[in-house]
């Protein structure tokens, strides 16, 4: 919750009341505490998807503590390859360019790990992979991790000042980070959700059956696409489906 | 090159060819992993997006290193097989079956080239009455990254021993440097895929222009390889039907058509579940799509037109239509 804290504070998140996790908001982002443990991480994934619309593809990232053998305390990591200790399963996170934020891999543990190497050793990293994979894509699933111990020191997790602070001090790098991701997912999705949102207004008003609905939206899509002009004052949905995908035919000339 | 990360195989982490390519490129980091499918093969990836910057995946290819191609493919050959020593392309065609194909846009480079060797000596040596013909550059292009892949220097010199086995090198790159190294060899087609500039404007994106293609086509023929021209896939319509004529005369008045190898027309094909999935993941070529995909009658007329012109210069037995 501590390191939590610190990101509620920076983006002026708002409580939102859920019934199992602790969910955080604003217009942009969410954050949900998910506890200790990659089922936690995992389930608050699904919760998290549920809450908010079921959006597929969008950002997901993962922050927590892990500890290593000899990385400096407070200093952050991005997660490149994590490894699932127990089952040995493996991800490999698609890292764009220019991250400012050194990679490392992680193995996450079922239990409390001392025996330190120079992997990152965390208990969510895998979880909240395999969660988040059936809902975004790879380039926009990421795990950013703090380190909290290593061989010859460890923080005060009871400190809670502590914890915020030391999270404060790289909440700079994190969010120019999350601005990148941003950015990219901007410049590829946006468009597309603009389009499809307005394809989905425009079946409000006709009545189709499930193949009826693919093939307009297919020639909708096509429309907006190519033609980047989201006016349809051609359509008429008094007139049946088949007339207006001929008028959209039309319109592209085909 | 500069690559974020250098994905590795762990059994080919000591390999030469590994070595060799680590040295040639600038790169964040290493990063290891058992089999190249853990990171090339996951579904939730985004091909356009890992496009703008891709990594690179060096690995050994175990099973299935040479495969046959469809039965009506030719250039006039008994027996063809093919085969890909890397997967993946540093050009953007928005046609490019690959993205339907891969979930990743990540290189992939497979380093394990004597296990090749010793699959395609075996085809070679059980069809010793038989012409037989490797196609390499399906599934990326086979010059463009050459001086990562030392691709040319290592299957030249290996078909050179050859006398019935023959190499078709398809590339739309202009990086011809490595062939000089070699004497000519009678068994090595260099084959361009080439349409007018309009068309490499509008659907090949980042290839090297016509003008460029044609210039090393000229310089292969004059070092006296042989040459291939492969208008495939042809993107012919009443709009610029008179291009491509103008573009046949072009190329046959820069060539020596008495020496030309082979020659390939090929329509845009494309199995339904790729095509499916680069509309999804490319949706702004939607539109194109459905003009290359369909089946029309004038379209099939322009082509038999384009056909006969180029039978004016070239030698009816050297022209294929596949
Ligand atoms: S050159 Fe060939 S492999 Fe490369 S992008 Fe174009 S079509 Fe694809």
């Amino acid at each position: 919750m501590s390191e939590a804290k610190a990101f509620i504070d920076y983006y002026s998140l708002k409580k939102k009341k859920t019934s199992n996790f602790s969910l955080y908001y604003n217009d942009l982002i969410s954050l949900t505490i998910c506890g200790i443990g990659k089922i936690n991480a995992a389930m608050s994934i699904v919760q998290t998807f549920y809450e908010f619309e079921k959006q597929k593809n969008n950002i997901w990232i993962n922050f927590g503590v892990a500890g290593h053998k000899k990385e400096k305390i407070g200093s952050i990591f991005l997660v490149d390859k994590v490894i699932d200790n127990e089952t040995k399963k493996k991800r490999y996170p698609f890292i764009l360019d220019n991250c400012k934020i050194n990679q490392n891999s992680c193995i996450t543990y079922n239990k409390p790990n001392f025996n330190y190497t120079n992997n990152l050793s965390d208990m969510e990293a895998s979880g909240f992979f395999f969660g988040c994979e059936k809902y975004s894509s790879k380039e926009f699933i990421h795990s950013i991790k703090i380190i909290s111990d290593n061989e010859k020191k460890k923080i005060n997790f009871f400190n809670k000042d502590e914890v915020k602070s030391m999270v404060l001090n790289k909440i700079e790098d994190i969010d120019t980070f999350i601005k990148k991701l941003y950015s990219t997912w901007t410049n590829y999705f946006e468009k597309k959700k603009k389009i499809e949102n307005t394809i989905r207004n425009i079946l409000i008003d006709y009545r189709l059956t499930f193949s009826e609905e693919k093939e307009f939206s297919r020639w909708l899509s096509m429309y907006f696409y190519h033609t980047s002009n989201l006016k349809i004052n051609f359509l008429d949905n008094k007139k049946d489906i088949h007339t207006n995908i001929q008028n959209i035919k039309k319109k592209l000339g085909i | 090159m500069k690559f974020n990360n250098v994905y590795i195989e762990r059994e080919i982490l000591k390999s030469f060819y590994t070595k060799n390519i680590l040295d040639k490129i600038n790169y964040g980091k290493i990063i290891l992993c058992d089999k190249y499918t853990e990171v090339f093969n996951p579904k939730n990836q985004n091909f356009r997006i890992q496009k703008m910057n891709p990594n690179i995946i060096l690995a050994k290819k175990r099973k299935k290193l040479i495969f046959k191609t469809p039965e009506d493919y030719t250039i006039g050959f008994e027996k063809n097989f093919y085969f890909s020593h890397m997967l993946n392309c540093v050009y953007d065609c928005s046609y490019c079956f690959l993205q339907g194909m891969f979930n990743s846009a990540n290189y992939l480079v497979f380093v394990n080239y004597e296990d090749y060797f010793k699959e395609i000596a075996k085809i070679i040596n059980t069809n010793t009455n038989n012409r037989i013909c490797f196609f390499s550059g399906y599934d990326c292009d086979s010059l463009a990254l050459d001086y990562l892949t030392n691709f040319v220097t290592n299957f030249v010199d290996f078909f050179s021993r050859y006398q019935n086995a023959f190499l078709e090198i398809r590339t739309k790159s202009v990086n011809i440097k490595p062939l000089f190294k070699f004497k000519p060899s009678k068994n090595i087609i260099i084959a361009y895929s080439i349409n007018p500039q309009s068309v490499i404007e509008k659907f090949e994106e980042k290839t090297p222009n016509f003008e460029k293609r044609l210039n090393a086509l000229k310089k292969i023929q004059e070092k006296g390889w042989n040459i291939g021209l492969r208008f495939d896939p042809i993107f012919i319509s009443k709009k610029n039907k008179n291009e491509y004529l103008i573009f046949l005369e072009r190329i046959f008045s820069k060539l020596d058509c008495s020496l030309i190898h082979s020659v390939t027309i090929g329509k845009f094909r494309m199995p339904e579940v790729f095509l499916k999935k680069i509309i999804k993941i490319r949706p702004e070529d939607s539109f194109n799509f459905t003009n290359f995909i369909k089946k029309d009658i004038e379209e099939e007329m322009m082509i038999k037109h384009f056909y006969s012109n180029i039978e004016k210069y070239v030698n009816k037995n050297k022209i294929f239509y596949n």
